[in-house]
Order: structure tokens, then C-alpha cells, then sequence
């Protein structure tokens, strides 16, 4: 058992009108989602990481190790975590881990962090992604930009992290070609595998638990497309449950920030004494982590940066443009 | 010991931590690149200082016409900060409407990218954001 200490999440201001954008392409049927949230040109995994790390830690103890997700560029060959703590200017002993490889992974560094987590030093975990995807196919992935950070903690935070329960099944079908910056996939096999591992996952909670998915206040959950949350419906999870952490319609899939940045929308509406139900799904893995508020947290407005500024469409594709010459 | 190209680069501009230069004989704050010279007193002993990143933007201009590093991001504000410590630092102010923008705007610093080397390494350092109060950061 750990505790949330504190929690800060990063959105960056623009607004890609995903619209105008299947239009100019000649993409018929109508957009999965209203915009995207596009990192501008000076933004990348990083800075959004410092960002919401940034909130997350003011006034908080020193971390004993910064946990750093993300599957995307420029921290491919790097240590993002190490970077991030210089940038933090965090202690010299902060021990930096990185875990990518798939979009779930915030679930893991909270497992990670609970364990690490002392009675003296918390662990700051932080999730930032910025999956590009461009050009004619840009209307798939909805791809956009994010990121989300928690300080874990042995106890003495607003809310504990209590039983976490994942499924597991190997999906292969999401590759990357040679230089291409955005993946491949077969959409239809990670839709039938999101059903799949969050049935899995939810069922193994509710056995952990003994709660079934209608006891939580809400429900945060990774998000790659809004087909997927209405899936969620099946194993009893209501509209309502989902309503105040469903953006992936407004703004876009987040990668590895979404189940993030989805968990902090909902603890900015919890209340002392509710549950919060945290879903992490990446390539075939659908992670449940229940998580019991014990006091009011220290709401921070997440859901208020869902709205952005718009931005024209000639923005857009020379920013993305500049993103295909980009380091990995 | 040997030194990478990318971390002698963050002796200068470009850097992960905001910090100004403090002179050992009068005290004064000195900009970061015054590293060996105070103009207060003339001292060639000066240390890092970080700074607490806000203050209030003292000057400022308007790029439209940017140099190639800066390409795609403009128009911009690029000013001089007058940070609560009482240094001055020249950085630009971002992610916010040219309108939004006067002389006394309170600011603070972030992290975003400076540039692309030409190689295609990435350069950070310190640009500011408005800090208004209760708004998100
Ligand atoms: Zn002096």
C-alpha cells in the first residue's frame, strides 16, 4: 500500500481542428475526435514531463527516485528520467528509471513507486507523451500530447493506491517502418484487445476487491480512441462514471499521459470516502488499479485545460512537418 | 575529464536550470553569462545562483521575422525579465495572445526547446509563461 501525496498534469494550449484537418486530406466520415492537444514547436516529452512534474512536486519532500514513462521521441536512446531530474534540479541521489514499450505503463511505475516508497522520501512518477503522427495519416492515431505526474509516498497522502490487477496477452500488431515517426497497427485487433484486457483486468479487481465496477466514482482510463471507452459499458461501467475523464473525443489519444492525465481529472472531482478506478491499456495489457480517496485532494483543474486555443491548419502542418526531422 | 559537445553547450545559453551569477565582493546578481566579471564592483570571483524563476516582464518586443531556430513559432514576444531577485535576463515569453502581453506582466520560467542543433540534437532552456494567479500552470 502507498499513498498520492500530490499530482500535476500538463495539456500544451493548442488545439489542432481535427475537422478541417480530414477535410484538407479528402478523409471522409466524421472525425474521431474534435481537436487535438499539439505540443507546440518547443515542446516535446521533456518539457511536458517538467511541467507536470513541476506541479506535482512544489512543497514536496525530495523524491528518493523519479519514474519516467513514455514511448516517444527525443528519449529513445536516452534516459528521460535522468534529464528530467537535472532539469528539476533534484538531488544528485534521485534514482532515474524509464519504462516505455507501451501506453499502460503509468500503471507499472505506480507498482514500482509503492514499492520504492519510504517513510523519509517519496517517488515522483511522471508519464509524457508526444506520439506524431502527420500528413495523410494523420486523421488514425489522433495522436497528441501530454503529460502527468504523481509524488507516491509510503503513507500521509489524500489517497491510497489500493489493489492493482492486470491481464496480459502478447498483441504484436503495432510496428514502426524504418524513419516513420508514427506506428502501424491494426486497429481492429487492439479494439478486440482492449475489450479483452479490460475484462480481464476488472474482473481480477473486482475478485481483489470484492467491488464491482459500479462502486467507483469514476473511472480513468487510457484512452486511443473513444470507441474504446464506450466499450468499457459491457463490463458495467456507466457514462456517468465516465464523463468527467472522457477527452480522448476533444483532444486526442495522449499515449502514455492518458490514463495519467485521466486519473488526475478524476481526483480533482473525488471526494473523501469514494473510489477511483485507474485503467491502463497498452499493446494487449489493461492494468485496473483501485484507488480509496481519504481526504479532499488538492485539486489542481485538470479538466479545465481540456479547452485550448485553436490553432490554423498551415500551423499545424509546417509544426508537424518540422517534427519528421527530428531526433530519436 | 572529458566534456560532450551537448554539455559544453549548456555552459551557455542553453541550459536545463535557471540560475544568475552572484559576485563575492559586493553581492550584486549578475546575468548568467557574467561569469568572471561584476559591472558593480569589478570582482572576478562570481558563483551560480538558481533562481526562484518568476518576475515581471520590464521590456519587450514582438518577433515576426524570426532567425531559423525560431522558425514556425513566430509571432512571439521576446523581453527582458526583471526576476524577484532583481537580475535581468532577456528570454521570450510564450504560449500566450501578443494582447495578453505588457510591461509589469507577471511571468515564470519553463522548460521548452531552444533550438535544434545542427546535427539534430535538441538544445533546452528557459522560456517564460504569464503566471496569473490560480490559473493553470
Ligand atoms: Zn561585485
Amino acid at each position: 500500500m502507498a499513498d498520492i501525496l500530490r499530482y500535476g498534469a500538463y495539456l500544451p494550449k493548442h488545439r489542432t481542428p481535427l475537422g478541417e484537418l480530414q477535410s484538407f486530406y479528402g478523409r471522409p466520415g466524421r472525425p474521431r475526435s474534435r481537436t487535438l492537444a499539439t505540443p507546440g514547436l518547443d515542446e516535446d516529452t521533456l518539457t511536458m514531463a517538467y511541467e507536470a512534474a513541476t506541479e506535482a512536486l512544489a512543497g514536496e519532500r525530495a523524491p528518493a527516485a523519479l519514474i519516467s514513462v513514455s514511448m516517444s521521441s527525443p528519449f529513445g536512446l536516452r534516459k528521460m528520467s535522468m534529464t528530467l531530474s537535472r532539469a528539476l534540479g533534484l538531488a544528485a541521489d534521485t534514482v532515474p528509471y524509464d519504462l516505455g514499450g507501451h501506453p499502460g505503463g503509468l500503471m507499472d511505475a505506480f507498482a514500482l513507486a509503492a514499492a520504492l516508497a519510504t517513510g523519509d522520501r517519496p517517488v515522483a512518477v511522471v508519464a509524457s507523451d508526444h506520439q506524431v503522427s502527420y500528413e495523410e495519416r494523420v486523421c488514425d492515431t489522433l495522436s497528441a500530447g501530454g503529460a502527468a505526474a504523481f509524488v507516491i509516498g509510503a503513507s500521509g497522502g489524500f489517497a491510497t493506491l489500493g489493489p492493482q490487477a492486470r491481464a496480459s496477452s502478447e498483441v504484436y500488431d503495432v510496428w514502426r517502418l524504418g524513419n516513420e515517426p508514427e506506428a502501424r497497427y491494426r486497429l481492429e485487433v487492439l479494439f478486440d484487445a482492449y475489450a479483452a484486457a479490460a475484462k480481464g483486468a476488472f474482473t481480477a479487481l473486482e475478485k481483489a476487491t470484492e467491488r464491482p465496477a459500479s462502486v467507483y466514482a469514476s473511472v480513468a482510463a487510457s484512452q486511443p480512441h473513444p470507441q474504446t471507452l464506450r466499450g468499457l459499458g459491457k463490463l458495467g461501467v456507466t457514462a456517468e462514471q465516465l464523463a468527467a475523464t472522457s477527452f480522448v473525443g476533444e483532444i486526442g489519444n495522449l499515449g502514455a499521459a492518458s490514463v495519467g492525465v485521466a486519473t488526475a481529472i478524476a481526483l480533482d472531482a473525488a471526494e473523501a470516502g469514494q473510489q477511483i478506478l485507474a485503467f491502463g491499456y497498452g499493446a494487449g495489457e489493461g492494468i485496473a488499479q483501485a484507488i480509496e480517496v481519504t481526504a479532499a485532494p488538492p485539486a489542481i483543474g485538470a479538466a479545465a485545460r481540456i479547452a485550448g486555443e485553436p490553432i490554423a491548419l498551415g500551423t499545424y502542418y509546417r509544426w508537424t512537418r518540422g517534427r519528421q526531422a527530428e531526433p530519436h | 575529464m572529458t566534456v560532450s559537445a551537448i554539455e559544453f553547450s549548456r555552459l551557455g545559453p542553453p541550459k536545463l536550470r535557471l540560475y544568475a551569477m552572484r559576485c563575492g565582493s559586493c553581492n550584486t546578481l549578475q546575468p548568467w553569462w557574467e561569469k568572471f566579471h561584476c559591472y558593480a564592483c569589478g570582482a572576478e570571483r562570481l558563483t551560480e545562483e538558481e533562481l526562484a524563476g518568476t518576475g515581471e516582464l520590464t521590456n519587450y518586443t514582438v518577433v515576426y521575422y524570426p532567425p531559423r531556430d525560431f522558425l514556425g513559432q513566430e509571432p512571439y514576444v521576446v523581453g527582458h525579465i526583471t526576476m524577484d531577485e532583481g537580475v535581468v535576463l532577456p528570454a521570450p515569453v510564450v504560449d500566450t495572445a501578443l494582447e495578453d502581453v505588457q510591461l509589469g506582466t507577471r511571468v515564470k520560467a519553463t522548460l521548452r526547446r531552444m533550438k535544434l542543433g545542427h546535427e539534430g540534437d535538441v538544445y533546452y532552456s528557459q522560456k517564460f509563461v504569464l503566471d496569473t494567479p490560480g490559473a493553470e500552470a
